[in-house]
């Protein structure tokens, strides 16, 4: 108790009695090296997060039930359906239907030019435009027109990779070829089984995924468009309500529909690679931030040791006229830790106040998503909790160093 | 408080052998009493008060504090008596630059556990006592040396210690500031009563104590 408040005299006066210049220099380092911790991390992690955050949110759901191998569709999806119209555990749930199919536009021009007609092949989907919505959001994604609505009759949504009108060079990069001349409003050919149908693109999706590259229906046509008699679906994206254990959750369906669909959480059927990246990531900036963390422990054991060491005569003097070698070692530690402490505390108001926003709102413009910085309250705690027993023994060992020399020697400097 | 030695030897390793700066000093200083210890430069001085005082552990023999052998005490328990019962008076003005004079002064009575303002209060007298009392805010740096060894002598009387030890306390000052401060560290050893053992040199500073001891080659004349 007393050589805690008598220390932390000490140490008050000796900061007090720095100059505010080397007070900002010191706060400064510890500040960068924490936030250069918080960024790295955050940049690094935010890849992979980023990336998963965006596949849950704008594709597949928390869970994703889809077709087994081999399979068409889900069986008995009406099954599945009751179920999960009655669990309370599930906020929307959205079926989508696949349907095989060649696109074909500039068909008109062709006729009379002796030129081709530009087409591929292109994966349909077919939407319950409400539930979609609710589950993905998936109006949010249509930059230019519409997006399905329920009764809409050969109506099609385009993603913007697949018209060369909208398609970002180096962004939507594919191997197909692009179809010519599509703006809102223009038709298309849609060949399905053979059957060819126009169809009025009503709108372009774009979410930097899946929506960049796909088609899309109402579910009524594409139920006509396979002439199907059952509600059996190619998959379905669970939302769950905030709070459910995804994995339970997932397993629980699993257990019960297993046999007849692949049961799958985001990060499942995003690719568990993503989960290892950012488990990887995390260790790479972990490794990185010791680094500077080992960097900020030197500047300050430095500071600390250069203090201690212009001190030694009065170190002694204090050691002669009794003053407990614990107040003096207690007042270097208090200094280190408050130049840790108040470095870290600048640190976290720059990065929450300045950077984490500003990664908000700019986020970083990665080809197949935008990044945010990943932050997480935990890991932010332990490079705290590490920086501050970093500053700890930088306080600690060179006052120990000077502590353990005799009163004799530090008084007269032999 | 009284002080006896049994037989001091302190060699210390010079040159690669072991030689003898005390060479087997027996005294004793009863309470209260002022002794000036006097001798040459190099002759051992402030090495046989570093032993007395238990800044160092002698080589051999023994200092005995009230009859109790201090070589048998640990460091801790060496610092704690330091703290407690020997105030200390050093040849340059030994204080803290990153505390007033004020706190200079409180620090030995915080460390004996005095509450914070208990002990600004007695430092405040304590500076008081040595005609400082109006520069208690003021840094080391800003006083001047006579007014930095008045602060020391402050800090060394603050805990009301039973013996006091100085070593050339006026060296560093001119004549005027000298005997102000040896008339100070006279006028509290006889008020407050407390034994003083105080080196100095300088011929006509001996005749302040009850007792000159002189020094020569390590051994007392
Ligand atoms: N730690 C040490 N190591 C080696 N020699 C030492 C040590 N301490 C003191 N000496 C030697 O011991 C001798 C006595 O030193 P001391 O400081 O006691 O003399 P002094 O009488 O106080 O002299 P002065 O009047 O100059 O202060 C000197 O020759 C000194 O060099
Ligand atoms: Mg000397």
């Amino acid at each position: 108790m007393k050589t805690l408040s008598v220390g932390s005299l000490l140490a008050c006066k000796a900061i007090k009695r720095t100059s505010l210049i080397s007070k900002i220099f010191i706060i400064m380092i510890m500040a960068m090296t924490f936030l250069n911790l918080l960024v790295v991390r955050g940049v690094l992690v935010g890849i992979p997060d980023s990336s998963l955050k965006n596949v849950r949110a704008d594709e597949v759901g928390d869970v994703l039930v889809s077709r087994l191998e081999g399979k068409n569709e889900i069986e008995q999806s009406y099954q599945l359906f009751t179920n999960l119209d009655q669990d309370n555990q599930v906020a929307a749930y959205s079926p989508r239907y696949r349907v095989s199919s060649i696109l074909e536009s500039d068909y008109g021009r062709t006729k009379k030019q002796t030129e081709n007609s530009s087409r591929r092949s292109v994966i349909l989907f077919g939407l319950n435009p409400e539930a979609e919505k609710i589950v993905t959001g998936f109006d949010r994604f249509i930059i230019d027109g519409r997006f399905l609505q329920k009764g809409d009759s050969n109506k099609i949504v385009l993603g913007k990779g697949l018209l060369s009108n909208y398609a970002t060079p180096g962004e939507n990069f594919t191997d197909e070829e692009l179809l010519q001349n599509v703006n809102v409003q223009d038709k298309i050919l849609v060949t399905v089984n053979g059957q060819s149908t126009e169809y009025e693109v009503i709108g372009i999706s774009s979410n930097k995924g899946q929506a960049d590259n796909r088609a899309y229906i109402t579910d009524t046509q594409a139920r006509l468009l396979l002439s199907k008699t059952n509600p059996d679906t190619a998959e379905i994206a669970i939302r769950l309500q905030s709070g459910v254990d995804i994995d339970v959750f997932a397993d629980n369906l699993r257990s019960q529909y297993g046999d007849k669909a692949k049961v799958e959480t985001y990060i499942q059927a995003t690719g568990q690679f993503l989960d290892d990246i950012k488990t990887i990531f995390d260790y790479l900036s972990g490794f990185i931030g010791i680094i500077g963390v080992f960097i900020a422990s030197i500047t300050i054991f430095i500071v600390i040791f250069i203090n201690a060491m212009s001190r030694k005569k009065e170190i002694g003097i204090m050691r002669a006229i009794g003053v407990q070698p614990g107040i003096i070692m207690t007042s270097y530690i208090i200094q280190s830790m408050f130049y840790a402490v108040s470095g870290i505390a600048v640190a976290l108001v720059i990065f929450g106040y300045i950077i984490e926003p500003y990664f908000v709102q700019n986020p970083i413009d990665f080809p197949f998503t935008d990044v945010y910085l990943a932050v997480d309250s935990k890991i932010t705690l332990i490079y705290v909790f590490i920086l501050v027993s970093a500053a700890f023994l930088a306080g600690f060992i060179p006052s120990r160093i000077v502590l353990k020399q005799k009163i004799l020697a530090l008084i007269l400097g032999r | 408080m009284n002080l006896q030695t049994n037989k001091i030897i302190k060699s210390y390793v010079i040159g690669g052998k072991p030689t003898q700066i005390l060479k087997g000093i027996d005294l004793s200083v009863q309470s209260g009493e002022f002794v000036v210890l006097s001798g040459k430069s190099g002759a051992g001085k402030s090495t046989l008060l570093y032993q007395l005082s238990l800044l160092s552990r002698p080589t051999s023999g023994q200092v005995l504090v009230n009859g109790i052998d201090m070589a048998t005490l640990s460091d801790a328990k060496r610092s704690d008596f330091r703290l407690r019962k020997f105030g200390f008076v050093f040849q340059e003005f030994a204080l803290s630059r990153d505390l007033s004079a004020l706190e200079n002064v409180s620090l030995p009575l915080m460390c004996q556990g005095v509450s914070f303002k208990n002990s600004r209060q007695r430092a405040q007298s304590a500076l008081e006592a040595v005609e400082l009392g109006h520069r208690s805010d003021n840094y080391p740096e800003q006083l001047s040396g006579g007014e930095q060894q008045r602060v020391a002598i402050a800090r060394a009387i603050v805990t009301e210690p039973e013996l006091l030890f100085a070593d050339e306390p006026t060296a560093s000052l001119d004549t005027k500031n000298s005997e102000n401060v040896l008339q100070i560290i006279k006028q509290l050893q006889k008020k407050l009563g407390i034994t003083v053992i105080m080196i100095t040199h300088e011929e006509q500073y001996k005749t302040i104590g009850d007792r000159v001891i002189e020094l020569e080659d390590g051994k007392l004349i």
